[in-house]
Protein backbone atom coordinates (compact mmCIF):
# COMPACT_ATOMS: atom_id res chain seq x y z
CA UNK A 1 0.00 0.00 0.00
CA UNK A 2 2.47 2.62 1.35
CA UNK A 3 5.62 0.61 0.52
CA UNK A 4 6.44 2.17 -2.85
CA UNK A 5 7.00 5.78 -1.33
CA UNK A 6 10.66 7.27 -1.39
CA UNK A 7 10.88 8.03 1.92
CA UNK A 8 10.64 5.25 4.42
CA UNK A 9 9.19 5.73 7.73
CA UNK A 10 12.92 4.79 8.85
CA UNK A 11 14.16 7.65 7.37
CA UNK A 12 11.98 9.86 9.55
CA UNK A 13 14.51 11.93 11.91
CA UNK A 14 13.67 13.43 15.46
CA UNK A 15 14.43 17.23 14.61
CA UNK A 16 16.44 18.63 12.27
CA UNK A 17 20.26 18.32 13.16
CA UNK A 18 20.93 21.94 14.01
CA UNK A 19 24.73 21.32 12.79
CA UNK A 20 24.34 19.42 9.78
CA UNK A 21 22.80 22.10 7.36
CA UNK A 22 21.91 19.66 4.66
CA UNK A 23 18.77 18.86 2.85
CA UNK A 24 19.22 22.84 1.27
CA UNK A 25 18.46 24.38 4.02
CA UNK A 26 21.23 27.01 6.86
CA UNK A 27 21.89 25.21 10.12
CA UNK A 28 19.87 28.49 11.51
CA UNK A 29 16.81 27.85 9.46
CA UNK A 30 16.87 24.28 10.20
CA UNK A 31 17.22 24.81 14.13
CA UNK A 32 14.26 27.58 13.82
CA UNK A 33 12.40 24.75 11.89
CA UNK A 34 13.55 22.46 15.00
CA UNK A 35 12.51 25.13 17.28
CA UNK A 36 8.71 25.42 16.05
CA UNK A 37 7.61 22.20 15.20
CA UNK A 38 9.26 21.26 19.24
CA UNK A 39 6.98 24.32 20.59
CA UNK A 40 4.02 23.90 18.30
CA UNK A 41 3.76 20.10 19.47
CA UNK A 42 4.21 20.47 23.24
CA UNK A 43 1.93 24.02 23.05
CA UNK A 44 -1.17 21.99 21.41
CA UNK A 45 -0.77 18.05 22.11
CA UNK A 46 -0.57 17.26 18.27
CA UNK A 47 2.28 15.71 16.72
CA UNK A 48 3.29 18.12 14.22
CA UNK A 49 5.85 16.54 11.08
CA UNK A 50 7.40 18.83 8.32
CA UNK A 51 8.46 17.03 4.70
CA UNK A 52 10.54 18.76 2.55
CA UNK A 53 11.12 16.85 -0.62
CA UNK A 54 9.24 15.70 -3.99
CA UNK A 55 6.18 14.63 -3.91
CA UNK A 56 5.26 11.85 -6.53
CA UNK A 57 2.09 12.22 -8.54
CA UNK A 58 -0.59 12.88 -8.07
CA UNK A 59 0.90 15.03 -4.80
CA UNK A 60 -1.97 15.15 -2.58
CA UNK A 61 -2.29 10.96 -2.35
CA UNK A 62 1.57 10.65 -1.81
CA UNK A 63 1.31 13.09 0.75
CA UNK A 64 -2.03 11.41 2.50
CA UNK A 65 0.47 8.21 2.17
CA UNK A 66 2.87 9.64 3.68
CA UNK A 67 0.59 10.69 6.67
CA UNK A 68 -0.52 6.86 6.50
CA UNK A 69 2.98 6.37 7.68
CA UNK A 70 3.62 9.31 9.87
CA UNK A 71 0.11 7.51 11.83
CA UNK A 72 2.08 4.42 12.25
CA UNK A 73 4.58 6.21 14.23
CA UNK A 74 2.81 8.86 16.28
CA UNK A 75 -0.27 9.94 17.75
CA UNK A 76 -2.44 13.13 17.24
CA UNK A 77 -0.24 13.75 13.89
CA UNK A 78 -0.21 16.87 11.20
CA UNK A 79 1.74 16.48 8.16
CA UNK A 80 2.35 19.81 6.45
CA UNK A 81 3.97 18.58 3.24
CA UNK A 82 6.54 20.92 1.14
CA UNK A 83 7.71 20.17 -2.52
CA UNK A 84 9.66 23.28 -3.13
CA UNK A 85 10.28 21.77 -6.49
CA UNK A 86 6.68 21.37 -7.76
CA UNK A 87 5.97 24.97 -5.30
CA UNK A 88 2.52 22.50 -4.17
CA UNK A 89 2.61 22.24 -0.47
CA UNK A 90 0.04 19.80 1.52
CA UNK A 91 -1.66 19.74 5.21
CA UNK A 92 -2.89 16.88 6.00
CA UNK A 93 -4.98 15.78 9.44
CA UNK A 94 -6.51 12.66 10.83
CA UNK A 95 -9.54 11.83 12.14
CA UNK A 96 -8.20 12.74 15.58
CA UNK A 97 -6.30 15.88 14.75
CA UNK A 98 -8.96 17.52 12.62
CA UNK A 99 -11.49 17.59 15.03
CA UNK A 100 -8.54 20.19 16.20
CA UNK A 101 -7.96 21.94 13.01
CA UNK A 102 -10.90 22.06 10.55
CA UNK A 103 -10.12 22.48 6.77
CA UNK A 104 -10.32 26.32 7.40
CA UNK A 105 -8.00 26.50 9.45
CA UNK A 106 -5.15 24.47 7.34
CA UNK A 107 -6.60 26.54 4.80
CA UNK A 108 -5.77 29.38 6.38
CA UNK A 109 -2.16 28.10 7.29
CA UNK A 110 -1.75 27.18 3.75
CA UNK A 111 -2.40 30.47 2.62
CA UNK A 112 0.41 31.94 4.94
CA UNK A 113 2.68 29.81 3.84
CA UNK A 114 2.00 30.41 -0.03
CA UNK A 115 3.00 33.94 1.15
CA UNK A 116 6.42 32.92 1.91
CA UNK A 117 7.46 30.56 -0.24
CA UNK A 118 6.47 32.54 -3.60
CA UNK A 119 9.43 34.84 -1.70
CA UNK A 120 11.99 32.13 -1.35
CA UNK A 121 11.40 31.86 2.16
CA UNK A 122 11.10 28.33 2.61
CA UNK A 123 12.48 28.15 6.62
CA UNK A 124 9.91 31.60 7.14
CA UNK A 125 7.00 29.80 5.30
CA UNK A 126 7.45 26.61 7.63
CA UNK A 127 7.55 28.15 10.76
CA UNK A 128 4.73 30.82 9.65
CA UNK A 129 2.51 27.76 8.88
CA UNK A 130 3.13 25.57 12.31
CA UNK A 131 2.77 28.82 14.31
CA UNK A 132 -0.71 29.36 12.57
CA UNK A 133 -1.56 25.85 13.05
CA UNK A 134 -0.57 25.93 16.53
CA UNK A 135 -2.96 28.95 17.33
CA UNK A 136 -5.61 27.57 15.72
CA UNK A 137 -5.42 24.23 17.49
CA UNK A 138 -5.01 26.25 20.81
CA UNK A 139 -4.02 23.86 24.27
CA UNK A 140 -5.41 20.51 24.50
CA UNK B 1 60.99 51.35 -20.49
CA UNK B 2 60.31 49.14 -23.37
CA UNK B 3 56.45 49.52 -24.64
CA UNK B 4 55.27 45.99 -23.34
CA UNK B 5 56.36 46.88 -19.84
CA UNK B 6 54.83 50.34 -19.97
CA UNK B 7 51.37 47.95 -21.00
CA UNK B 8 51.70 45.85 -18.20
CA UNK B 9 52.19 48.77 -15.75
CA UNK B 10 49.95 51.35 -16.79
CA UNK B 11 47.16 49.05 -17.81
CA UNK B 12 47.27 45.53 -16.12
CA UNK B 13 47.84 46.84 -12.79
CA UNK B 14 44.66 49.12 -12.96
CA UNK B 15 42.85 45.76 -14.09
CA UNK B 16 43.98 43.69 -11.95
CA UNK B 17 42.88 46.20 -8.86
CA UNK B 18 39.62 46.62 -10.58
CA UNK B 19 38.95 42.71 -11.04
CA UNK B 20 40.34 42.60 -7.23
CA UNK B 21 38.19 45.11 -5.96
CA UNK B 22 35.02 43.36 -7.95
CA UNK B 23 35.77 39.90 -6.22
CA UNK B 24 35.89 41.20 -2.49
CA UNK B 25 32.55 43.00 -3.28
CA UNK B 26 30.60 40.44 -4.74
CA UNK B 27 31.82 37.30 -3.88
CA UNK B 28 30.63 36.42 -0.57
CA UNK B 29 26.82 37.24 -2.03
CA UNK B 30 27.48 35.06 -4.93
CA UNK B 31 28.31 32.30 -2.62
CA UNK B 32 26.03 32.30 -0.37
CA UNK B 33 23.05 33.22 -2.98
CA UNK B 34 23.88 29.59 -4.41
CA UNK B 35 21.77 27.51 -2.09
CA UNK B 36 19.48 29.53 -1.53
CA UNK B 37 15.77 28.50 -2.71
CA UNK B 38 14.00 30.44 -5.53
CA UNK B 39 10.84 29.77 -7.05
CA UNK B 40 11.16 27.93 -10.11
CA UNK B 41 14.55 26.81 -9.80
CA UNK B 42 13.83 23.28 -8.60
CA UNK B 43 15.00 21.65 -5.14
CA UNK B 44 18.12 19.69 -6.03
CA UNK B 45 18.55 17.95 -2.46
CA UNK B 46 17.47 15.11 -0.93
CA UNK B 47 13.78 14.63 1.03
CA UNK B 48 13.82 15.51 4.77
CA UNK B 49 11.13 14.70 6.89
CA UNK B 50 10.95 16.31 10.35
CA UNK B 51 9.63 15.15 14.00
CA UNK B 52 9.74 16.74 17.15
CA UNK B 53 12.29 16.11 19.18
CA UNK B 54 10.53 14.91 22.12
CA UNK B 55 7.69 13.47 20.59
CA UNK B 56 7.80 9.94 22.76
CA UNK B 57 7.00 12.89 25.55
CA UNK B 58 4.23 13.96 24.01
CA UNK B 59 0.88 12.85 23.23
CA UNK B 60 -0.86 10.42 24.81
CA UNK B 61 1.67 10.04 27.33
CA UNK B 62 1.10 13.13 28.68
CA UNK B 63 -1.88 11.91 30.60
CA UNK B 64 -1.47 12.36 33.81
CA UNK B 65 -2.26 9.57 36.59
CA UNK B 66 -5.57 11.08 37.78
CA UNK B 67 -7.84 9.64 40.51
CA UNK B 68 -9.88 7.79 38.39
CA UNK B 69 -7.78 4.55 36.88
CA UNK B 70 -7.12 3.72 33.33
CA UNK B 71 -10.86 2.66 32.65
CA UNK B 72 -11.73 6.59 33.39
CA UNK B 73 -10.00 7.97 30.44
CA UNK B 74 -10.94 7.52 27.00
CA UNK B 75 -10.53 4.57 24.53
CA UNK B 76 -7.49 5.76 22.42
CA UNK B 77 -8.18 6.16 19.20
CA UNK B 78 -5.00 5.59 16.19
CA UNK B 79 -5.63 7.33 13.10
CA UNK B 80 -5.56 5.39 10.23
CA UNK B 81 -6.00 7.34 7.28
CA UNK B 82 -6.24 11.13 6.17
CA UNK B 83 -9.20 12.88 7.01
CA UNK B 84 -8.99 16.73 6.07
CA UNK B 85 -6.25 19.04 5.48
CA UNK B 86 -5.57 21.94 2.72
CA UNK B 87 -3.47 22.46 -0.34
CA UNK B 88 -1.64 25.50 -1.76
CA UNK B 89 0.40 26.04 -4.43
CA UNK B 90 2.65 29.38 -5.47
Amino acid sequence: MSGDIKPAASQVQYGPKGTRGADGLTPRQLSRIDEALTLSSHETGLTFSVYIGELADPARATAERLFEQLVTLVDNGVLVAVSPAQRVLHIVTGESSAMRLPNRACALAALGMRGSFANGDLAGGIVTGLRMLADSAGRP
Amino acid sequence: MSIPETVLIFVGSPLGIVALITAVVLGPSELKRSSRYRPGRGWPHQPAWYLPHSVASLGHTAGHPAIGSASAQPARVRDSSAVGGASGEW
